[in-house]
């Protein structure tokens, strides 16, 4: 029914466009990587095409569509993953297709697209809408979601206001052989339907949000139901607020949130709530023309009251657990040209860590060179141990057009 | 009788004929006030096509494209910067919000980021996108805060004034001092920094001033020669619209993501 709901404001939507084309603006990038693994002595390449398309219609509507060709030599999808979204990367895959109506004070979005609630960097409790990539926990990509996304604009500095609807989240990418040798297959993707509300404020130098989200939480839980384990995506409800300002020198930003999570176990529903929250600040230096940044955060949740059942699938939100979070950047001449950058997460209660070196180059203004390595510590029951294997050394080359 | 009185009346209006030059009265901050007042009045909000050339000595120029939305509220200025070319460049998006000059927000989006972040609000004195431009400068293309400077006129002849201004104690500018050249029309056509040595840094020059009905100006190019860097950002200004119809949408952390 939903989605019927949607495909008719979509055709309608498609019947109200002009006819012409205002401006449009194509950015293509071809992204050549080459990884190495010492420890387990793999390697592994991928190579990744992605267009980004936006058409101004007229000055009120513009669309916007980006897809991606991707060939990797780690596992992957055959088939295209279109609207909902595949379990694992695909060789052709809708990373967004969205239709925008905006007047002097209200936009509305249409299609799959970015919705992103995030204050803090890394981990963040407002992050409710990105769907996760657990294959690559340190890179921060992420799937957008299909939605209608209505948003009202005060004057001036005045307050925002936005609703989101979307019908059935997209499922995210689970990593494989680490927590499981073998995990059974995700096949099952959430159901769900997700509601959500945000009001974003600026008063003098602070900006806040209020939000309230109503839907799935995308960290599917693994359930041995009868003989055979299953997935079941929790629902979850989530109430938070996010604020960051400027005070002296540091930046500071800090979220928290309280979340009730359901989880229909034979008959009964398990329930479960837990507060969690982030800190962080971030302060520059500058030279002549370079550049130094320094980032700190924490974050932590209350003692979960747990849902009594063991899921056989590891909890990711313990990347919130007693966490600190450290990153230095380096811009020698402060023109984006180069940058290196180094960024530890550590755990000290699980004696677990990561630690990120990247170093970054424009080669000329169609190419980048980034080189990285990762490398991670800790026991298997942490949240970065069972990764410990996976040390990763990097290239890419990536060419804009 | 009469021609007394038709004598005094035209000697009372001679002085309003002349240009402002001749106001011996008009103070540092009162020349510069009128000409950011009469650069404002044109419009709630704007929108410029640029080309930017960056060269440096002995190098071939480097083009970039980016569109400046500019919107003026009461008591300071909204600047929202997207970048369309080169191609590495594209999607670059700089925000700097200063409707409240006490506490002005700096959001940028860089190519590679999905969302636009907040950062540091006294990042004035660092060059922007490759440019001679520092993140101060981007802001006070379009109106500067008078409160926070110490002006004094240098000069003053027809040709307009030769101005000082000085940043007030506790000002973030990067710069220790620069001189303003303002026309008789109240057009700024040349600006030059100075660092803290007393060391000329760099000068703006406002071309192809572009004169409006009731005293509003734009530059319709304007030269930026880095003496340090012995560098230089031309910035041509390809299409103009006066245009508020989308402000709200535009001038948000939204407008830089999209």
């Amino acid at each position: 029914m939903t989605s019927r709901l949607l495909l008719s404001a979509g055709l309608l939507c498609c019947s109200l466009l002009p006819g012409q084309v205002v401006a449009e603006h194509l950015r293509q990038q071809l992204q050549w990587q080459l990884g190495f693994m010492p420890q387990l002595q793999q390697s592994q390449h991928r190579l990744r095409y992605d267009n980004d398309l936006q058409l101004d219609l007229s000055a009120n509507w513009q669309f916007n569509s980006v897809f991606r060709l991707q060939q990797d030599s780690v596992q992957q999808e055959k088939a295209a993953a279109l609207w909902w979204g595949s379990t694992k990367p695909a060789v052709f895959s809708l990373q967004q297709f969205r239709l925008k109506y905006q007047q002097t004070q209200h936009s509305l979005t249409l299609g799959r697209q970015i919705i992103d609630w995030r204050q803090t960097d890394t981990v963040s409790v407002a992050d409710v809408w990105t769907v996760p990539d657990y294959q690559d926990l340190t890179g921060g990509a992420q799937q957008t979601q299909p939605a209608l996304r209505w948003q009202w604009h005060g004057s001036d500095r005045g307050p925002e206001l936005e609703f989101v609807y979307s019908p059935a989240a997209v499922a995210p990418w689970l990593p494989d052989g680490i927590f499981l040798l073998q995990r059974p297959e995700l096949t099952k993707k959430p159901a769900q339907a997700q509601r959500g509300v945000r009001l974003v404020q600026n008063q003098a130098a602070v900006q806040w949000s209020l939000f309230g989200y109503d839907g799935v939480d995308l960290q599917p839980a693994l359930l041995p139901v009868a003989l055979q384990p299953e997935w079941f995506y929790p629902a979850q409800q989530v109430l938070g607020m996010t604020a960051q300002t400027q005070l002296g020198r540091w930046l500071w930003r800090g979220e928290l949130a309280k979340v009730h999570q359901q989880l229909p176990v034979g008959v009964t529903t398990q329930q479960g709530q837990y507060w969690q929250y982030v800190l962080a600040a971030e302060r520059e230096w500058y030279g002549e023309l370079s550049q130094w940044l320094l980032l700190l955060q924490y974050s932590d949740e209350n003692r979960r009251q747990l849902m009594p059942v063991v899921s056989l699938y590891p909890d990711f939100g313990r990347v919130f657990r007693r966490q600190l979070l450290g990153r230095l950047q380096y811009d020698p001449t402060g023109d984006l040209q180069t940058q290196y950058q180094l960024e530890w997460a550590w755990q000290p209660a699980q004696q677990a860590s990561v630690l990120k070196l990247r170093y970054q180059t424009r080669l000329n203004p169609q190419t980048e060179l980034q080189l990285s390595w990762t490398g991670f510590t800790g026991s298997l029951d942490s949240v970065w141990g069972p990764y410990r294997q996976q040390d990763l050394w990097q290239m890419a080359l990536q060419w804009f057009f | 009788m009469k021609k007394i009185l038709f004598m005094l009346f035209v000697m009372m209006l001679v002085p309003c004929w002349q240009t402002g030059a001749a106001d011996h009265d008009m103070t540092a901050a009162t020349v510069i006030n009128q000409s950011w007042q009469r650069y404002r009045q044109l419009a709630a909000a704007e929108q410029e096509q640029l080309l930017l050339t960056v060269t440096r000595l002995g190098e071939a120029g480097q083009q970039k494209q980016l569109t400046r939305w500019t919107r003026y509220v009461q008591s300071g200025e909204q600047v929202v910067l997207k970048f369309a070319s080169p191609a590495a460049d594209a999607g670059l998006g700089l925000w700097l919000d200063r409707a409240d000059r006490s506490a002005q927000q700096i959001w940028l989006r860089m190519p590679s980021w999905v969302k636009a972040r907040r950062v540091n609000g006294q990042r004035q004195q660092q060059y922007f996108a490759g440019t001679d431009l520092t993140f101060e400068d981007n802001a006070e293309l379009s109106g500067e805060d008078p409160t926070a400077y110490q002006y004094r006129i240098l000069d003053q002849s027809p040709q307009g004034w030769w101005i000082e201004a000085r940043p007030n104690m506790g000002s973030t500018s990067a710069y220790a001092k620069r001189e303003i050249w303002v026309d008789p029309d109240y057009a700024i056509s040349r600006i030059d920094y100075f660092n803290r040595e007393g060391l000329l840094i760099k000068t703006l020059q406002n071309r192809m001033l572009q004169k409006y009905p009731h005293g509003g100006w734009r530059p319709n190019r304007v030269e930026i020669d880095n003496h340090l860097e012995q560098r230089q950002t031309l910035i041509e200004v390809r299409e103009r619209r006066f245009d508020t119809s989308l402000a709200n949408q535009i001038f948000s952390q939204e407008f830089l993501s999209d």
